[in-house]
């Protein structure tokens, strides 16, 4: 089962040419292209058909010949997309996830979307130097959304309580097991974010519309349609010799509060 | 057309002349203020060709992966980029001037970015645009925030003048103003918070910034002084505010020695920790203690008052009907809130001497309270301590001596402990006789005999002393 062929379906004849031209044209010229064009064929399918028809039905409108128009046309589509892989088919959901984000970036994300603090990038600072610390939230703190979007997160079967017990205390191990983006490695240190999963929220499986144009995203292997894998580095992208990374579990959820986190946060270098 | 400065991109796959991480850093070494508006303005509209050179990660924000890589330059390649964020930002104001129903997310993001870059937008364009009534309240509000984010720079008057003329037409400048106004002048911040006359539509927002507020204030020696003055001065909704930013645990061993404020907080917090009793079954102990800590270091009628109703609440629970927490947990609680109750001995002498309300009440409240606290064992020594040693009347102790050896949980000898503790020995003896004589004239029922064996007890040991002396006595004379 593909979602692209059944999405293509949906499509008018004249229109299915025009996508293929197009994804064509952008698979060879942009990096991001042509990762994206391989998951939608022949990779996705856990989207349904009429969504992947619409993502489909914005590239074939956008201009010929200038792939940016092309790009955001699919980027606005996907947000219009999400969430929409079918929850993940687990028999017990995990009842602890983790997510992995660079400190910086975690501050920077914070600084942009959390109207809880003033606007001034100590007062961030300190809210994840409390986190660090173990300090507990108070006030208003606790509900500080942990992601502004629907957040990617990862479990382990074995360990239920700690996501990341498969790295130890390597950070570059989370990196290239979790497929984060190489080039925001932050000397800070890599935050790993482990908190409880409200009851309420529901695991979903990742889709090509869920990545948009993110780079390091590749929908599971055929036959596995569980729940989404992690698409790890390459080897020899990895800093720690020897270490050949593996795909972890992989999901999308709602955003969840700060005060569902295991608190203190582990900070891995 | 992709954009030019994507010629100067290193491209991915070749990290072998570069690292992924320095592949960022030499192409941005390498833009011109033309390449860094065109690469900007792409960020902020998030448009494909940013994506093609940061390449965010899955759930990750493109502004957000920008200014994390724009942070590590640096300084002249970031005041180069600042130099394009004001002129963009120029040009893109004079854009949105008059269209309406444009999105507004660009210019915010800008702003955004002009915070956090240092020598980008001039502090004067960005308080014209707070200042500016044309334009939205969100780009107002992101053009304090970028100034809140560079508050080191700024002098005093800029925040005056945006309470002045901007605060009252779009109250919620009073986060990113207090937040400022906090970073170099935080007793100023505080004044603004108590001029403020309507309470913001969310004042959980100001927790942030008067967290750091507070800090800043109480690590100077006068500091104390300054917070206390201003939650004196404070409007009801924004001492509130602050009373609960001061219960926060950071403060918690600051909050006992301050000696001039308000006794309302104090009211506050204890009232709350009886909602929170009442409503969830749960005890917030850290609020609690830093109330009772505050009851003893800044004793008054009031906060005597409000910590007894919570007494007399917790009491008839445990008495009356199963209290939502363990008994254990309700124990221990009543023993610390009549510990602290027995710590304000000037307020009690002065509620006995008091023949006016509603001093006499509270008065009359006191001592029923401590009769009740008799009947539970875990606090009943330490409630007749204070009926005790808190010099009622002899008839009073009299009284208190008959309801504590009514409880079978009470020994007598105890009850000879504590007035021996406070009186002398004469003395005590005299209240015996007076518990003595009122058994006299009590229906001779259970109770009654029941203390009159403990008095028997009581009274044992003195016998046996006797019939001991004598014995010896009379071995010595044979």
């Amino acid at each position: 089962m593909s979602s692209f062929r059944d999405g293509m379906c949906l499509l008018p004849p004249a229109v299915r040419l025009v996508v293929r031209a197009r994804l064509v044209e952008w698979a060879t010229r942009s990096d991001i292209g042509r990762v994206v064009v391989t998951n939608l064929d022949p990779l996705e399918r856990f989207l349904p058909p009429e969504s992947m028809a619409r993502l489909l039905g914005a590239i074939a409108r956008g201009a010929s010949g200038d792939l940016g128009k092309v790009a955001t046309a699919y980027e606005k589509a996907c947000l219009k997309q999400v969430k929409r892989g079918g929850p993940v088919r687990l028999p017990k959901l995990p009842p602890v996830i983790g997510r992995a984000v660079e400190r910086d970036r975690f501050v920077q994300h914070l600084l942009r979307h959390s109207d809880h603090f003033g606007g001034r990038e100590k007062e961030v600072q300190s809210f994840v130097e409390q986190i660090i610390l173990g300090i507990p939230l108070e006030g208003s703190q606790s509900a500080v959304l942990m992601s502004a979007y629907a957040s990617w997160a990862s479990w382990d079967r074995d360990f239920p309580a700690a996501p990341f017990a498969f790295a130890g205390d390597s950070a570059e191990k989370v990196r290239a097991s979790m497929g984060l983006d190489p080039d925001a490695r932050c000397d800070d240190g890599l935050l790993l974010l482990i908190y409880d999963r409200p009851d309420k929220t529901s695991l979903l499986r990742p889709t090509v519309a869920d990545a948009g144009l993110f780079l390091f995203f590749e929908p599971p292997p055929v036959r596995f349609n569980n729940h989404g894998l992690t698409k790890p580095w390459l080897p020899g992208l990895c800093g720690v010799d020897g270490y050949s990374p593996q795909p972890r579990p992989e999901a999308i959820h709602e955003p969840v509060e700060a005060r569902h986190l295991h608190l203190p946060v582990r900070v891995a270098f | 057309m992709l954009s030019g400065y994507l010629k100067k991109l290193i491209p991915r796959g070749d990290a072998r002349r570069a690292s992924a991480q320095d592949r960022l850093l030499i192409f941005f070494e390498a833009l011109n203020e033309r390449d860094w508006r065109e690469f900007v303005g792409d960020v902020v509209d998030a448009r494909p060709a940013a994506y093609e050179v940061l390449g965010p990660g899955k759930g990750e924000d493109l502004l957000a992966v920008a200014m994390t890589q724009l942070r590590r330059l640096g300084l002249a390649t970031q005041r180069q980029a600042g130099s394009a964020v004001q002129k963009l930002l120029a040009s893109r104001l004079l854009a949105a001037a008059g269209k309406k129903g444009r999105s507004l997310r660009p210019l915010h993001d800008l702003l955004h970015v002009a915070g956090l870059i240092p020598e980008s937008v001039h502090p004067s364009t960005l308080l014209q645009i707070v200042l500016s009534r044309k334009l939205a309240g969100e780009i107002r509000l992101a053009a304090a925030k970028a100034l809140a984010n560079r508050a080191d720079e700024l002098p005093l008057e800029l925040w005056f003048r945006i309470e002045a003329v901007a605060l009252p037409d779009l109250p919620e400048l009073a986060q990113p103003v207090i937040s400022g106004l906090g970073a170099r002048f935080p007793g100023e911040a505080l004044a603004l918070l108590t001029r403020l006359e309507t309470p913001l539509a969310r004042p959980e927002l100001l927790e942030s910034p008067l967290r750091l507020v507070f800090r800043k204030l109480l690590a100077a020696s006068d500091g104390l002084d300054e917070v206390a003055r201003h939650l004196e001065s404070a409007r009801e909704w924004s001492r509130h505010l602050m009373t609960r930013v001061l219960q926060f645990e950071e403060f918690s061993r600051t909050l006992p020695n301050l000696r001039r404020a308000d006794r309302r907080p104090i009211e506050n917090v204890v009232s709350e920790s009886l909602d929170a009793y009442r409503n969830a079954g749960d005890i917030d102990h850290r609020r609690l203690d830093a109330a009772l800590a505050l009851v003893i270091q800044a004793p008054s009628i009031a906060a005597f008052s409000s910590l007894l109703g919570f007494f007399e609440s917790l009491l008839i629970d445990a008495d009356l009907r199963p209290p939502p927490i363990a008994e254990a947990e309700i124990d221990r609680i009543l023993r610390r809130v009549l510990e602290s109750l027995g710590k304000m001995p000037a307020v009690i002498r002065g509620l006995m001497a008091s023949s006016t309300e509603p001093e006499r009440s509270i008065w009359l409240a006191y001592r029923r309270s401590l009769h009740i606290a008799l009947r539970r064992r875990s606090i009943a020594e330490a409630a007749f301590d204070q009926l005790v040693s808190h010099n009622f009347e002899t008839t009073e102790i009299c009284r208190a001596v008959l309801l504590a050896l009514h409880q079978a949980h009470f020994p007598a000898v105890l009850c000879r402990s504590v007035l021996m503790r406070y009186m002398p020995s004469d003395e005590s003896a005299a209240i015996f006789a007076g518990v003595r004589a009122s058994l006299a004239g009590m229906p001779r029922d259970l109770d009654t005999f029941s203390v009159q064996a403990k008095l028997h007890d009581l009274e044992l040991p003195r016998t046996y002393h006797r019939w001991a002396r004598e014995v010896t006595q009379a071995g010595v004379d044979l």
